[in-house]
């Protein structure tokens, strides 16, 4: 579905994207694991059309997309939840929600589908409906991570791009990310998962990447991975 | 180390300056007539007015629309006591700059407190009220006629006469005015000015009085705006009202806008080219003001950093792979022999007692309705490790806030050895060694990774503003000294490789170790760290927990709020659980995770089970 081939990305002088190939199969849930800076975050603003790429290729069911704008890749059915939610802290939630489907076709049946999408959110977080007209800037960490992942479910993607949706969260809440997180890929979402927290991600992932100073080092099926001699000394911790 | 010094970005260069002066000086002779060498007395009045209008709104980022009325000021007073005493320019000049400094150091206490659009309008007024006063109080200032009759420059038997006369002496103090502004530009001062215009709450957390900083500065830029007011009034001798209007004051902006805001020579360069460009769109007749409006909006569109940007590093330079390379085998940077921490050594040694370092009483925050933090008391021994854990929304943070001073509580009293520290501003605690890090990262981006360290070495010292604007070796030296305190504390959190990059360029949980290395460089009693481990992956945080109990080993207590539990139960000696804004347990490790409420509201069964 998603397809990366020699992806390089100059974002600042430091974490860059060297030569970057990876690729992602419809209904897949794919781990991208890696230590602070290593570029895992620019890998997915880059595959969201938010930083423009210096080389390489990114092919959405084989059409390229490379360069795409950010609104022209959530049209083609791409979304991203950014690192630390970025939730609109001063608009409701329900502001929120709606603003996430503003990429929707602006036809006769527009409201109509907004209005859907937002109840699709209210049903896979039923706390988030009780608090529609709090501001989102009050809720608690882990409702704004829950506004965040409804937020870029709006315009329903088939690739969910998860910029470590666990960030700051307490435990109890954690787990109730991930189950959501696979409840989701059961649903048919393809989602790409960023995660400092690498045995939770492989845990729940089919295959992941590794990635280290802007490369990808290692990959293949999480069950190996998590048995992998050389990733439990720098990622698992033993 | 004088080497990095000189390579941290911003850096005005002496020589540099010096040689922009010499070509200055000698402009008037290469001019064929008197009325362009005027038209360079003009640009170095502007100078003077636009580089100490930079100061307050390019470096400190404090809007002010008010500054015609500081450089009105400084010609009425002159003026008066020229025409109506017979007070030499001389006496004149600094007596205007002392009346005008305080008008200033007044009207800053209120209005320095706003930000952006609000301290705009308050400057705005301070401009208008200003020119009325000078049409109103007309026995004074002659009203709307003006004041004629304004003594001339001389110096000794020499009457100043004609233009190159008046060019040589506004440029000697548009020259002192650059000096001073990049002695500044280049210390302490206009590391924190940059500091502060970019957080207000993490500059005070790390013991910045930011109120007193900006006060300062706003103070000096009105200063050079009356010197540049008495220049002007002794120069042509007679003064009215109107030019001191607020369209001036916006020039002024525009000047600083143009050339490159928080840029040094930014200043120099709109001020001279505003002053030029409508005498060399006169021959266009009418169209002189439409082309001088388009050329505005054509510099503004397209170099949104302004004529200097152009020129201006983006940043220091990092060798595409060389910067990286020293992470390229170790996943996790840090260093396998730890540094000794922080001058544990240091004059304010710790007095190693054991009793009680920081101690919460009956605590409560409300928010409007909400009620954040309820009747909260707990207590933080000398060198403990304290943990506050809970779910999100239960009033964490916010007990942080009330702890570090930047909450008052509504109930309840926090003590710091014995002291209570109630009603004390973020600053004093942080001066009182009270040091903490920020859940969502409160850097300053555009400051380099080290620099953002630097300024955790403040709550040491503090002042200094004069030392700073003379460049006295004192100043100088404790600048090194703290450079060399910074990279020690990027070495600690093994970040030394990116001191010279913006800290907006790292990844999340690299910032949060500038963060961490930015708290330590202050040498804290208490250290207060919220989340330190968001963003790190996991053998990060082993490291982290490391440096944790690294950091109690050289002495320095700790408090901590954190969501993972393997840190927070492998290195805390106790942990308080919080749930909607009560304490709801505390106790070892050991004790909160069997504790029945602790895993129905926090842990879940399964992280009970695996902790």
């Amino acid at each position: 579905m998603l397809e990366v081939s020699g992806l390089s990305a100059r974002y600042g002088p430091v974490h860059a994207l060297r030569d970057v190939s990876l690729e992602i199969r419809a209904g897949e849930l794919v781990a991208l694991i890696g230590a602070n800076g290593a570029g895992k975050s620019t890998l997915l603003r880059t595959i969201a059309g938010l930083v423009a790429p210096a080389a390489g290729r990114v092919a959405l069911d084989g059409r390229d997309v490379t360069g795409q704008a950010p609104e022209a890749m959530i049209r083609a059915g791409v979304a991203l939840v950014p690192e630390r939610r970025r939730v609109f802290a001063p608009l409701t939630v329900l502001d929120n929600l709606e603003l996430g489907g503003y990429a929707l076709p602006r036809g006769r049946d527009f409201r109509s589908r907004l209005e859907a999408g937002v109840e699709e959110a209210y049903r896979l977080f039923p706390v988030l409906r009780g608090r529609r007209d709090q501001l989102a800037g009050t809720l608690s960490g882990g409702e704004q991570q829950m506004l965040a992942i409804g937020r870029a479910l709006m315009t329903r993607p088939r690739l969910l791009l998860c910029d470590e949706p666990s960030l700051g969260l307490a435990p109890l809440v954690v787990a109730e990310i991930m189950r959501l997180l696979s409840t989701l890929r059961e649903a048919g979402t393809t989602i790409l998962l960023v995660e400092q927290n690498a045995r939770m991600a492989l845990r729940s992932a089919d295959r992941a990447y590794v990635l280290e100073v802007g490369s990808v080092v290692l990959s293949g099926l999480a069950t190996d991975l998590l048995e992998d001699d050389q990733l439990k000394a720098a990622y698992l911790g033993g | 180390m004088v080497d990095v010094v000189a390579r941290l970005p911003g850096r005005v260069s002496g020589r540099a300056l010096l040689a922009f002066l010499a070509a200055v000086a000698v402009v008037p002779w290469l001019l064929p007539n008197q009325y362009l060498v005027h038209v360079g007395v003009l640009a170095g009045l502007y100078v003077i007015l636009a580089v100490g209008l930079n100061l307050v709104m390019g470096y400190a980022n404090q809007v002010s629309l008010g500054h015609a009325g500081f450089y009105g000021l400084g010609a009425y007073v002159s003026a008066v006591l020229s025409v109506r005493y017979g007070l030499s320019p001389w006496l004149g000049m600094p007596i205007a700059a002392a009346v005008t400094g305080a008008v200033a150091y007044v009207v800053g206490i209120p209005t320095l407190r706003l930000t952006s659009y609000y301290l705009g309008m308050a400057t705005l007024g301070i401009g208008v009220v200003l020119q009325l006063a000078f049409v109103q109080l007309h026995g004074i200032t002659g009203g709307s006629s003006g004041l004629a009759g304004i003594l001339p420059w001389d110096l000794g038997p020499v009457r100043f006469t004609t233009s190159t006369h008046h060019y040589l002496l506004v440029w000697v103090f548009a020259g002192a005015a650059l000096w001073v502004a990049r002695n500044l530009v280049n210390s302490r001062v206009g590391r924190v000015l940059r500091a502060l215009g970019e957080s207000l709450a993490a500059a005070e957390a790390m013991g910045v009085d930011t109120a007193a900083e900006k006060r300062r500065v706003f103070v000096l830029s009105a200063v050079y705006a009356s010197v540049a007011g008495s220049l002007y009034a002794h120069y042509i001798t007679v003064i009215s009202p109107e030019i001191y209007s607020f369209l001036f004051s916006v020039v002024l902006v525009l000047m600083v806008a143009i050339g490159g805001i928080g840029l040094y020579w930014g200043a120099v360069v709109g001020a001279v080219l505003l002053t030029i460009l409508p005498e060399a769109l006169r021959k266009f007749g009418d169209w002189e003001v439409p082309l001088y409006g388009l050329a505005l909006i054509v510099v503004i569109l397209f170099l949104p950093r302004g004529i200097a940007g152009l020129f201006a590093r983006k940043g220091p330079r990092v060798g595409a792979a060389g910067a990286r390379s020293p992470e390229r085998d170790a996943p996790a940077p840090a260093p396998t022999a730890p540094p000794a921490p922080l001058a544990p050594s240091s004059p304010r040694a710790r007095d190693g007692g054991s009793g009680l370092l920081l101690e919460v009483r009956g605590v409560s925050k409300q928010f409007g309705g909400v009620r954040a933090v309820r009747d909260c008391s707990f207590d933080v021994a000398e060198g403990e490790i304290k943990a506050v854990i809970g779910p999100n929304g239960a009033g964490k943070t916010t007990l942080f806030n009330v702890i570090t001073g930047f909450y008052a509580p509504t109930a309840g009293v926090v003590r710091f050895r014995g002291r209570a520290l109630t009603g004390l501003p973020a600053h004093r605690l942080a001066r009182l060694g009270l040091s903490r890090t920020f859940q969502n990262v409160q850097l300053f981006p555009s400051l380099t990774v080290v620099e953002n360290v630097m300024i955790g070495c403040e709550r040491d010292a503090p002042g200094g503003f004069l030392g700073a604007a003379l460049a006295l070796p004192g100043p100088r030296r404790r600048m090194r000294a703290e450079l060399a305190r910074a990279e020690r504390a990027l070495a600690i959190v093994g970040l030394e490789a990116l001191a010279l990059v913006p800290a907006a360029d790292l990844a999340f949980g690299q910032q949060k170790l500038v963060e961490v290395a930015r708290a330590l460089a202050a040498d804290p009693t208490l250290l207060l760290l919220d989340e330190p481990a968001a963003g790190l992956n996991t053998l990060e945080k082993v490291e982290m927990m490391r440096l944790i109990a690294r950091v109690r080993a050289g002495g320095i207590s700790v408090l901590l709020i954190e969501h993972d539990m393997r840190l927070v139960m492998g290195v805390s000696d106790r942990v308080v659980v919080l749930d909607h804004g009560e304490k709801i347990a505390e106790g070892s490790p050991a004790e909160v995770q069997r504790d029945p409420a602790v895993i129905r509201v926090y842990l879940g069964e399964d992280v009970a089970a695996v902790a």
